[in-house]
């Protein structure tokens, strides 16, 4: 049933991906050169599949490295422990051999094969999520801590003498400030996230560089290998203009905000 | 206790001899630090080329550097390599054939990937030497000018050695980026450490205890860098500077 539902939705987007890249691509087909042009709905395919994949995997790596954060910076100390080391090792391995280890290292166990969880750990793409997810919530909860020990411990002491409760004084206090200060360096993060996102494409995720490589291997022609540069070279303008917009309007500007100056609504 | 046989008999295809890969592995990871250190320094060879292009006061070579450096940030690493990799021997026999050498090569699988990982660090150190070229204070420049050093003296005795120690965090920085990107090279078929874990696991049927294996070392390996970072970076910490 539930197979069913996933399946279904994943065609629906993928019926969406298609049919936006053939509006697209009719009028351009002629400038295209004839290793690209009948290929170009593929392109535009791959270039919503990786941008959902990791709009999908900033958020929610982003929802868990708060959370880690918050663990890290009020929690018991015995849960500190395993956190500090999950940032490590996913930080000291390079994200391919996690995406090998879960896709093709996992299906060695037939107890994997057989539970529950090998509706998603079974799909490329699901297993592209997850550890696009954790690799990325490793680094924003690096640089989330960062910038939490680098606020004044005034702050901290501030909340709880006025009696604020641990979770008030981090989701209210700390955590808006440290947000703040490391906006630029989650954006970066996310350019980084983009361009690791690539590599999904050798767990048989048809993503851009998926696409791009299937292309690729019927013509020889760099320019594909080009054009797919262009688009990530695009996709990344508009994951920097998010973060801009998202920092322009969601976040209340201050006058000592560099950033803003002249900006300020 | 009882350890269950299946479990050690995996073990045993860890070990270092004819019957295990742990020595197959060892050398693939030798293999990996070995490419890390040749793309360094094509890196390093790059990085400084550009660097000298980004604090020209012409705003054309500038404008050229610093349109090189947006390219390379938005571009995966992964298609880079790639591009390189299926350029690198188009590129060669073309340069042979208008030598007139009569040579066809095949592309040389290390130096793609060196020149590939190279140029991506190269671009991303040409902005730390940027950011270390005009950390150094002026007035430190001004004085040994003043003090009668000609011009090539206070660069190559008092601008570079600071420069040095501003640019050093930066570096090791991406020595640690480059070091997991490196297992990149894997997939032209370059036989480093997460290749040698693949081939090992297909051959084996049990990818899951080789990939893990990999794993460890590449952490051993990030670990060891971090340590060695920390050393240099308190030996050239600068009393006073920072």
């Amino acid at each position: 049933m539930i197979e069913s539902l996933l399946k279904s939705t994943y065609f629906w987007f993928k019926g969406w991906h298609y049919h936006i890249g053939k509006s697209v691509c009719g009028p351009m087909e002629p400038l295209l050169p004839n290793s690209i042009g009948p290929h170009c709905p593929r392109f535009v395919d791959g270039l919503f599949t990786t941008f959902e994949l990791v709009v999908l995997a900033l958020i929610l790596a982003f929802l868990l490295a708060r959370s880690l954060a918050k663990l890290l910076t009020l929690g018991p100390r015995f849960i500190q422990a395993p956190i500090t080391g999950y940032v490590y090792v996913f930080q000291g391995t390079p994200i391919l051999i996690q995406l090998w280890l879960v896709y093709y290292g996992l299906a060695q166990f037939e107890f994997v094969r057989d539970s529950a969880a090998w509706l998603f750990l079974g799909s490329g793409w699901w297993v592209g999520l997850i550890v696009l997810t954790l690799n990325s919530a490793a680094y924003q909860t690096n640089i989330l801590i960062g910038a939490i020990r680098n606020l004044p411990q005034g702050q901290l002491e501030g909340a709880q003498s006025i009696g604020l409760s641990a979770r008030q004084t981090f989701f209210k206090i700390l955590f808006p400030q440290a947000l703040r200060a490391s906006w630029p360096a989650l954006a970066n993060e996310g350019i980084l996230l983009l361009k690791a996102s690539a590599l999904v494409s050798t767990i048989t995720v048809l993503d851009l560089m998926g696409h791009a490589r299937t292309v690729f291997s019927r013509s020889y022609d760099l320019w594909v290998y080009g054009g797919a540069a262009i688009l990530y070279i695009l996709l990344t303008a508009v994951l920097t203009l998010m973060a801009f917009v998202i920092r322009r309007y969601w976040f209340q500007s201050l006058p000592s905000d560099p950033w803003f100056k002249g900006l300020s609504r | 206790m009882q350890i269950p046989t299946a479990f050690v008999e995996t073990l045993s295809k860890l070990t270092i001899g004819t019957s295990g890969w742990g020595d197959e592995l060892l050398l693939g990871a030798l293999m990996t630090v070995s490419l890390a250190v040749a793309s360094v320094l094509v890196g390093l060879l790059i990085g400084g080329k550009l660097a000298i292009l980004k604090i020209q006061p012409n705003p054309v070579l500038r404008g050229v550097a610093n349109g090189l450096t947006l390219l390379f940030r938005g571009t995966p690493e992964f298609l880079v390599i790639l591009i390189v990799f299926f350029s690198l021997d188009l590129v060669l026999n073309a340069l042979f054939s208008a030598l007139q050498i009569p040579l066809t090569v095949s592309t040389p699988k290390f130096w793609a990937g060196a020149l590939g990982l190279g140029l991506i660090f190269g671009v991303y150190a040409s902005e730390v030497f940027k950011g270390a070229y005009w950390a150094v204070p002026r007035g430190l420049i001004e004085a040994s000018r003043a003090l009668g050093l000609s011009q090539w003296q206070t660069i190559r005795r008092v601008h570079l050695p600071l420069m040095w120690r501003y640019a050093l965090p930066g570096l090791t920085n991406l020595w640690l980026v480059l070091l997991k990107d490196t297992s990149l090279v894997a997939v032209i078929a370059f036989d480093e450490l997460l290749r040698t874990a693949k081939v090992a696991g297909e051959t084996e049927r049990e990818p899951f205890i080789f990939f893990l294996a990999a794993a460890v070392l590449y952490l051993v390996m990030t670990w060891v860098s971090n340590r060695v970072k920390d050393r240099l970076e308190r030996r050239v910490a600068i009393v006073g500077l920072n």
